[in-house]
């Protein structure tokens, strides 16, 4: 770093590593139907998500589920909310469809001037296949902000979001961290 | 015996199409397991082939609740984003790195975790090839580590998901492997 | 990126030649950066019309002469209307 290029990595911005968020209940459960259209939508056939009597032939004794299906139920609108979608686009006419729309469980923002967002790549843990009934919490943190410097010597930020899936058990069912880049 | 990854990238889409290797519900009742003897280093995984078409993304944005534009309005996406047509989802091929890495651990193993990372759009049209390749493969507390290279290429060669992975193969005179899983200690 | 459109003359133009010369992806995706967007044909006359979001004109005329369809003028496009929809580009 010269002289004339200040960190990133400021005092405010690391203070956001270990910040979690709200630990969140998704809306609804784990259900049959939202287990079929997933399961079509990615295209696994693979009968232990729909065949009972295989199912419980296997080692896992019963229906199971993505785990990362879980995942998108976090960013349910809870149905006690304004209709997100009309407000977004009452708000901006141009709306992407999802930017504006507020979700359940968000961080606060990371204190930086660096405002492009690039994707810096995602990761995946997987413990337990949920089961149909699971209700889902989920929390965020962020788990790790890193400095590095460009080609251009300019610093940027590297921030990992991390979320743990678990269910009413407390079991952890899912980890996914997504980085992304501030530069 | 699948296609090494090379092979298939000389071939049209349309014949890549043809050697898709993503099993059928009676090929995953079927299934035999792999042990982690049974597997080399260089070894190749089964090749799985997608076609996507507006509709597939369509199914996927209402499965998961996806209402980003991007991926269903092509005059938002050609038009504000600049894109070269609605794109596939990160989410999806994101979903599919679980389902590729259970399939081939199953019926006892464990696709334990991925990372990696998204690069190069992606839209209907393009020929999309999931594959993997061992790296290395170790034992640890009586477990089969497998550590893998995959990703997902485009027909043209083009790597859309660089990423790594790690899942765990029974030893065939081992204890099956835990569930709920539990990473190994040593 | 940028956003061109081109008028072309190519008055032996018929159906087999329009769907073969635009009938896969690197057709009409030539690189990852040049997306041509579509493409207009009166086969009566072979007058074409064809849109294009590129990098850079060069890259548009990369592929005018790789499609073989001598372009008459090429325009730089600052605004669309597409179905009631405005676009300033």
């Amino acid at each position: 770093m010269t002289q004339q290029t200040e960190s990133a990595l400021t005092a405010e911005v690391k203070a956001m590593i270990g910040v979690s968020g709200d630990i969140v209940e998704s809306w609804g459960n784990v259900d049959s139907e939202y287990l079929r259209r997933f399961t079509q939508a990615v295209m696994d056939p693979d009968p232990r998500y729909w065949d009972e009597e295989f199912a419980k032939q296997s080692k896992y004794g019963q229906i199971i589920t993505p785990p990362i299906m879980v995942s998108y139920m976090a960013s349910r609108i809870p149905p006690d909310q304004e209709d997100a979608i009309t407000s977004a686009f009452e708000g901006n006419p141009m709306s992407d469809g999802i930017g504006d729309v507020k979700r359940p469980g968000e961080l606060p923002p990371v204190p930086t001037n660096l405002v492009r967002v690039l994707n810096a790549g995602n990761e995946l843990e997987i413990y337990q296949y949920p089961s149909i009934g699971d209700k889902i919490f989920f929390q965020n943190k962020y788990s790790d902000i890193r400095e590095r410097v460009g080609r251009d010597g300019k610093p940027f930020l590297i921030i990992t979001r991390e979320t743990t899936f678990k269910n009413q058990n407390d079991a952890i069912l899912c980890i996914t961290r997504a980085s992304t880049i501030r530069r | 015996m699948t296609t090494p990854l090379e092979d298939l990238l000389k071939l049209e889409p349309e014949d890549i199409w043809k050697r898709n290797e993503r099993p059928t519900a009676d090929q995953m009742r079927d299934k035999q397991q792999i042990y982690y003897e049974d597997i080399e280093e260089g070894a190749e995984l089964p090749k799985y082939i997608y076609k996507p078409t507006p509709t597939h993304l369509f199914r996927w944005s209402a499965a998961i609740e996806n209402f980003h534009r991007i991926h269903y309005d092509l005059d938002f996406g050609l038009n504000h984003d600049k894109n070269p047509s609605i794109l596939v989802h990160g989410s999806w091929k994101q979903s599919v790195v679980p389902q590729f890495l259970k399939d081939w651990t199953s019926p006892g193993g464990w696709p334990w975790k991925a990372r990696f990372e998204h690069r190069a759009m992606l839209v209907p049209g393009d020929v999309l090839i999931m594959w993997g390749r061992v790296v290395e493969k170790s034992v640890k507390s009586q477990m089969g580590l497998i550590e893998l290279e995959i990703g997902m290429k485009t027909h043209d060669g083009v790597e859309s998901m660089p990423g790594t992975a790690t899942v765990v193969l029974p030893l065939r005179d081992g204890p099956p492997i835990p569930y709920p899983f539990i990473p190994p200690t040593d | 990126m940028a956003r061109f459109m081109a008028i072309h003359n190519v008055p032996s133009m018929n159906e087999a030649d329009f769907r073969g010369k635009l009938d896969s992806v690197k057709k009409w995706r030539p690189d990852r950066r040049t997306t041509i967007l579509k493409v207009y044909g009166d086969l009566s006359t072979g007058k074409i019309v064809t849109e294009c979001e590129a990098a850079e004109q060069s890259h548009f005329e990369d592929w005018i002469t790789m499609v073989g369809w001598p372009a008459e003028s090429i325009h730089q496009v600052d605004m669309i209307c597409q179905v009631g929809n405005i676009w300033k580009l």
